[in-house]
C-alpha cells in the first residue's frame, strides 16, 4: 500500500512538474513573440513621429499620441507578464502608428511626391524661359513672373517641411506655365514669323510650279510633288504650334525648290522660256505702239527689263532669282495682253 | 545700418540709376518691377478629443469639436526687382531683387545665358535665394541660403537626331538646423537623345543620376538613377504626349531601408473634333515599390485618369469633364487606406494679351474608402482655384492666385479647409 502510494505521488508530482515546465515554455514563446512585436511597433511609432513633424496635422498628432498611449499600456501589461493582452495592445498601437504614415500619403504630404512636382514645374519653366523675350505681350510676362514667384515660394515651403502648401503652390505654378505654353503655341514666338515665311513659300511654290510645268524633267516634277506634300504637312504643324518641326520642314522645301530649278535649268527650260517671252514681248510691244496703248507699252518695257535681269542671273547661276524675274516678266506680258484685247 | 533703412537706400539707388538710364533703354534692355504683395496660406480643421478615443467607438461624441487653424503664411511684402536683358532677345538675362515683409527679407536672383544656334547650343543658368528674419527669433529652417546652377549642351547629330547633356547642382544652407531641417547639396547629370521622324514627331530617351549629401546625417544621403522614354508628336490629327519613367533611389541606411523604385506612366492626348472642339483624355499611373518589404514601407499603386472637353471661343476656352483617382496600398490592415475618388471638373480660361488673363477651375466630387476604416472617413469635397492678372493702368498690374479646398466628412470632426491667397500690385518700368 505504502509502495503504491509512493508511486502515485511520484507520478502526480512528475505530472505537475511537467505541466509547469510546459506552461513556462509556452509563456516564454508568447513573451518572445510580444517582445518582437513590441520592438517592431516602436520602430513604426518612431517613423510616424518623424512624418508627423513634417506634416504637423492635428489628426496625425492625435493618432500618434493615441498610438504612444496604447504602446505604453502594452509595456505595462508586459511588465505584469500579461503577454497575450500586451501583444494585443502593441499590435493595435502599430495599426494606429501606420495610420499616421498613411494619412501623410493621402494628404499629399509625401516628400517624394512633392519633390517630383517641384522638379516637374522647374522643367516646364526651363522649357518656356527662352521664349520670354521683351516683345512678348506684357500680360504673358506677368503670368510667367507670377508663376516663377509661386514656384520659388513652393520651394521655400518644401525646405521648411511644409509639404501641403508646397504642393499646392507648385501645382498652381505648373498650371500657369502650361496655360502660357498653350498660348505661345497659338500666337507667339517663332510661329508668327514662320507663318509669314510659309506664305512666302506658298508664292514661291506657285512660281516654281509654273517654271517646272515647261520642264521635261520627271525628276523635277516628282520633287515638286514631294515639296507640295511637305508644304501641307508644314501648314498642319503651324496650326498645331509645332514651330521647330515646321521650320525644319520649310527649310527642306526650300532645298527641294532649288534642286528642282537646277534640274530644269540643266535642261535649258529656263532659256527656252526666256526666248519664248522675248518673242511675245516684241510682238505685243509692236501691237501697243500701233494701237497707241501707252500702258501696255510700259508693261512690255518692264517685261524686257525683267528678262534682261533674268538672263544675267541665269548666267551667274542664281537659278531661283532668274526664275522669279521670268515669272515677273510673264505677269507683265499677261496684263498687257488683257489691255490690248479689251 | 538697420535692415529696413538699407532696403530703402538700395531701392532708391536702383530707381535713380534706372530712371537716369531709361531714355537709352527704350529697346527693353533694363527693366524694373516693383510693388506690394500679400501672401496667405492657412488650413482650418476640427479637433475632437473623442474622435480617437481609445475605445474607438463607432459614433464618437462630436459635440466637443473645436475649430482650429494653422497659418502657414500671412505676410504683406514690398518688392523690387531689376532685370537686365541686353539686345532684348532673351538669350542673356539677369534679374535680381529684394522682397521685404514686417519680419523677413529676401534677396533673390537668377541668370540665363545662351550661346550658339539651334544645332549647337550651350545654355547656362544660375539662381540664388537668401532669406533672413530680422525681427523676432527665427525657428530652424527659416533663415537660409540657396545657390544653384545648371549647364546644358544641345547638339544636332543629324537632321533627325538631337542629343543633350545637362549637369546641375544646388547647395542649401540654413542658419540653424533641426531634426527635420538639414543643410544639403545636390548634384546631378543627365544625357538625352531625341529622334525626330520624317514628320518631325519626337521619340526621346533620357538617363540621369543624382546624388545628395547631408553633412549632419549620413543616412539621409542618397543616390538616384533615372531613365525615361517618351513620345511627343502627332498621329493623324491627334496630338500625343506620353512617357514612361523609372527612378531608383537608394539611401545610406542599413538593410536598404527606404530604398525604392518608382515607375510612372503618363499619357495626354488632344483630339480635335470639329473646328473648335477638342477632347483631352489623360492618364497617370504610379507604382511605388520599396526594396525592403518590411512593415515600415508601404508599397502603393496610384492611378489617375480623366477626360475633358474644351471649346476654343477665341478669348474664352471653357472645359469640363469627369476624372477619377484610385489608390491601392499594400497594407496589412484590411486595405483600410485604399480609396476611390471621383469628381467633375469645370474650367474657364480667358486671355486678352493686352489687358487681362485668368484661369478658373473647380472640382466637385467624392472620396470613398473601400472598407469602413476606423481612422479615416469618406468625404465630399470642392476645390477651386483662380489664377490671373489684370492691367489696371499703363504698366500697373494686379496679379492674383486664389485657391481653396473644402472637405465635408461623414464624421464632422474630420472636416477641413485649406486657403491660399497670393496677390501682388506690380508696376513694371
Amino acid at each position: 500500500m505504502k509502495r503504491k502510494f509512493s508511486t502515485m505521488s511520484f507520478l502526480f508530482i512528475a505530472l505537475l512538474l511537467a505541466g509547469n515546465v510546459l506552461a513556462q515554455s509556452n509563456g516564454q514563446i508568447v513573451r518572445n513573440k510580444f517582445m518582437n512585436e513590441y520592438e517592431k511597433t516602436q520602430e513604426v511609432i518612431n517613423r510616424a513621429r518623424v512624418v508627423q513633424q513634417q506634416t504637423q496635422t492635428e489628426k496625425g498628432k492625435a493618432l500618434l499620441d493615441l498610438a504612444i498611449l496604447v504602446q505604453n499600456s502594452a509595456h505595462e501589461f508586459g511588465q505584469r507578464a500579461m503577454y497575450v493582452r500586451a501583444l494585443e495592445y502593441t499590435l493595435k498601437a502599430r495599426e494606429q502608428a501606420r495610420a499616421v504614415l498613411a494619412i501623410s500619403l493621402q494628404a499629399e504630404e509625401n516628400e517624394n511626391l512633392v519633390l517630383r512636382q517641384l522638379e516637374k514645374t522647374d522643367n516646364l519653366i526651363d522649357q518656356i524661359q527662352n521664349r520670354i523675350t521683351p516683345d512678348v505681350p506684357r500680360m504673358y510676362l506677368r503670368l510667367f513672373d507670377s508663376a516663377r514667384d509661386n514656384q520659388n515660394r513652393a520651394w521655400e515651403f518644401y525646405r521648411n517641411n511644409e509639404l501641403r502648401p508646397a504642393l499646392k503652390m507648385s501645382r498652381q505654378a505648373e498650371k500657369s506655365i502650361r496655360g502660357l505654353l498653350e498660348k505661345f503655341k497659338a500666337e507667339q514666338g517663332p510661329l508668327h514669323r514662320l507663318r509669314n515665311q510659309w506664305r512666302q513659300l506658298e508664292q514661291k511654290m506657285e512660281q516654281a510650279q509654273n517654271m517646272i510645268a515647261d520642264c521635261d524633267s520627271d525628276e523635277a516634277g516628282k520633287l515638286m510633288e514631294k515639296a507640295r506634300d511637305r508644304m501641307r504637312e508644314c501648314e498642319r504643324m503651324l496650326n498645331d504650334g509645332q514651330a521647330d518641326q515646321a521650320e525644319g520642314n520649310m527649310n527642306t522645301v526650300q532645298q527641294m525648290f532649288r534642286q528642282a530649278y537646277n534640274l530644269c535649268a540643266g535642261q535649258g527650260s529656263l532659256e527656252k522660256k526666256m526666248n519664248q517671252l522675248k518673242g511675245e514681248v516684241d510682238r505685243y510691244l509692236e501691237n501697243a505702239v500701233q494701237n497707241g496703248n501707252a500702258e501696255a507699252g510700259e508693261l512690255m518695257n518692264k517685261a524686257r527689263q525683267h528678262l534682261r535681269e533674268a538672263e544675267r542671273l541665269c548666267n551667274e547661276g542664281n537659278v531661283e532669282a532668274c526664275a522669279a524675274n521670268i515669272k515677273a516678266a510673264q505677269m507683265n506680258v499677261n496684263k498687257a495682253k488683257e489691255l490690248l484685247e479689251s | 545700418m538697420p535692415v529696413k533703412h538699407f532696403f530703402c537706400f538700395f531701392s532708391l539707388t536702383i530707381i535713380i540709376l534706372v530712371a537716369g538710364a531709361s531714355p537709352a533703354n527704350a529697346s527693353g534692355d533694363l527693366g524694373i518691377r516693383t510693388g506690394l504683395g500679400y501672401d496667405f496660406v492657412s488650413q482650418e480643421y476640427f479637433y475632437s478629443s473623442s474622435r480617437y478615443d481609445t475605445a474607438l467607438i463607432p459614433n464618437p461624441d462630436e459635440t466637443d469639436n473645436i475649430l482650429l487653424r494653422k497659418d502657414y503664411l500671412d505676410d504683406v511684402k514690398g518688392l523690387i526687382y531689376l532685370k537686365y536683358n541686353p539686345n532684348g532677345e532673351g538669350r542673356y538675362v539677369v534679374e535680381t531683387g529684394w522682397e521685404q515683409s514686417p519680419e523677413t527679407f529676401r534677396a533673390r536672383g537668377y541668370g540665363h545665358a545662351a550661346l550658339g544656334s539651334t544645332d549647337n547650343r550651350w545654355d547656362a543658368d544660375f539662381n540664388f535665394d537668401i532669406r533672413n528674419q530680422y525681427r523676432g527669433t527665427a525657428d530652424p529652417g527659416e533663415d537660409l541660403m540657396v545657390f544653384g546652377g545648371k549647364l546644358k549642351y544641345r547638339k544636332s547629330l543629324s537632321q533627325t537626331l538631337l542629343t543633350h547633356l545637362k549637369a546641375y547642382g544646388e547647395k542649401v544652407a540654413f542658419d540653424s538646423v533641426g531634426e527635420l531641417v538639414y543643410n544639403y547639396s545636390r548634384f546631378g547629370a543627365e544625357i538625352g537623345l531625341d529622334f525626330l521622324s520624317a514628320g518631325y514627331n519626337s521619340l526621346y530617351l533620357m538617363a540621369g543620376v543624382e546624388k545628395r549629401k547631408v553633412p549632419d546625417s549620413a543616412i539621409l544621403d542618397y543616390m538616384a538613377y533615372k531613365a525615361q522614354i517618351g513620345y511627343a508628336g502627332v498621329v493623324g490629327e491627334v496630338q500625343i504626349l506620353g512617357d514612361l519613367s523609372l527612378e531608383s533611389k537608394g539611401y545610406n541606411e542599413p538593410d536598404n531601408l527606404d530604398n525604392y523604385i518608382l515607375t510612372t506612366l503618363t499619357a495626354d492626348l488632344r483630339i480635335p473634333v470639329g473646328s473648335d472642339l477638342c477632347i483631352r483624355p489623360d492618364i497617370d499611373l504610379e507604382y511605388f515599390n520599396f526594396e525592403n518589404d518590411n512593415y515600415l514601407n508601404i508599397d502603393y499603386i496610384l492611378g489617375r485618369m480623366g477626360i475633358l472637353l474644351d471649346r476654343d471661343l477665341g478669348r474664352f476656352i471653357p472645359a469640363l469633364g469627369p476624372k477619377i483617382e484610385i489608390l491601392s496600398m499594400a497594407s496589412d490592415f484590411e486595405n483600410d487606406e485604399d480609396y476611390l475618388e471621383y469628381y467633375f471638373q469645370i474650367g474657364l480660361d480667358f486671355y486678352n494679351s493686352r489687358r487681362a488673363f485668368f484661369m478658373l477651375e473647380n472640382q466637385l466630387g467624392q472620396h470613398r474608402y473601400g472598407n469602413d476604416p476606423i481612422y479615416y472617413s469618406d468625404f465630399n469635397f470642392n476645390r477651386s482655384s483662380l489664377i490671373g492678372s489684370v492691367k489696371l493702368w499703363q504698366n500697373l498690374n494686379l496679379d492674383f492666385l486664389l485657391s481653396a479646398e473644402w472637405e465635408w466628412h461623414e464624421i464632422d470632426s474630420d472636416d477641413s479647409r485649406l486657403y491660399l491667397i497670393s496677390t501682388g500690385l506690380i508696376y513694371t518700368f
